[in-house]
């Protein structure tokens, strides 16, 4: 328990702004957010000792959120303050804020449109920094197949981007 | 004179340049996706989660073996405790009278107390705003252990006395990024591929980390 308590402290950030992204809701992400945790814990003896723990709860994540679309089809309104409204970061100087603001809710509505495994995916990669040998492991998809879904979707969010 | 692959002809050289210029989009996307601002998680989400998982059930042998293998805090009023007390002094007495005198090797034998040697934790985080010291000794939870800034606020210190042995930690900073100690030269792994620092604490000397 001491040992999952701080695996919470530190993954509980990325889980939940991923469960953030598939909903759009903040109640709703931070109670995805909680059950991911709980399906981790409750299996922890299917985790390999020694094995990256993150790509791991990620994948447990990912299947949550599918689980949850399937069961809420059509998708849930997002919230009327968006995730870009009042995000706590921005590298930028304070007249790019607006700018970059945009920028993030464009990409952000291009994010929601992918399927959930290129958004996944592309989270994973360029999001989490996650190399992509963990990426093919969260998503239990070989190296190359990840890399395919990595380019495809990169290519789907450019058109996506162009089109809006 | 430039050979005519040199200088390509005008639809292929349209062709090269939305070729660049796709690439470079896509980077410019790879570098917008990495700078995406995040949401901070409601405070109360660790709490939720880690009382939702004490329910899951598990044998009563394993909760015996839990228990028995995990530090428990008892709080005594003063007046529950004189009864207990006058027991305890019994005890003592019947012992000291009836079974020591029978057992002279056990006179001279020392008795052992449990000695605490102070430790400074420091850590190097000048963009911090809060750091905590979370391992072994306190159930890996930050209350009670937030470590104070330094007059340049680079340099954030806490100094506790612990019982000799051997413990991991980590810091807590800014309440969600869990690092290891940058200067321990002992790590190990938690088994999720994260890792801990280790200090073994012993001797009477104070202990600087």
């Amino acid at each position: 328990m001491d040992a999952f308590a701080i695996l919470v402290r530190r993954y509980q950030r990325p889980i939940y702004n991923l469960m953030y992204r598939m909903c759009g809701s903040v109640d709703l992400a931070a109670d995805l957010a909680q059950e991911t945790f709980i399906k981790a814990y409750e299996h922890l003896e299917r985790f390999r000792p020694g094995a990256k723990f993150f790509p791991w709860l990620y994948a447990i994540g990912l299947n949550h959120a599918r689980d949850f679309q399937r069961k809420r089809k059509p998708s849930v309104p997002c919230d009327e303050n968006s995730l870009w409204s009042n995000a706590t970061c921005s590298p930028h100087e304070e007249e790019d804020r607006l700018c970059d603001r945009l920028d993030n809710d464009h990409l952000d509505r291009a994010l929601g449109e992918l399927p959930l495994g290129y958004r996944g995916a592309l989270l994973l990669r360029y999001h989490e920094d996650l190399p992509i040998r963990d990426v093919a492991r969260a998503l239990g998809i070989s190296l190359s197949a990840a890399k395919m879904r990595l380019n495809r979707g990169l290519e789907m969010l450019r058109q996506r981007l162009k089109g809006s | 004179m430039k050979k005519p692959e040199d200088c390509p002809s005008p639809p292929r050289r349209a062709k090269n340049e939305r070729k660049t210029q796709g690439s470079e989009e896509l980077l410019l996307l790879e570098r917008m996706l990495r700078r995406l601002p995040d949401r901070e998680p409601p405070p109360d989400l660790v709490g939720r989660i880690l009382e939702s998982l004490a329910p899951k059930r598990i044998s009563a042998w394993r909760r015996l073996y839990l228990w028995l293998h995990t530090p428990h805090t008892l709080s005594i009023s003063p007046m529950k405790l004189i009864p207990a007390a006058a027991v305890v002094a019994a005890l003592v007495v019947a012992v000291g009278t009836v079974i020591a005198p029978r057992q002279p090797a056990l006179r001279g034998a020392k008795q052992e107390t449990v000695k605490r040697v102070p430790v400074v934790f420091t850590l190097e985080s000048p963009g911090a705003h809060t750091v905590s010291l979370i391992g072994s000794f306190n159930e890996w939870s930050p209350a009670g252990f937030e470590m104070r800034p330094t007059a340049e606020g680079r340099l954030w210190m806490l100094k506790i006395q612990l019982p000799e042995g051997r413990y991991r930690y980590a810091f807590l900073v800014d309440g969600r990024l869990v690092v290891a100690d940058p200067r321990s030269p002992f790590v190990e792994s938690d088994g999720f591929g994260n890792r801990n620092s280790i200090i073994l604490v012993g001797g009477d000397d104070e202990r600087e980390v």
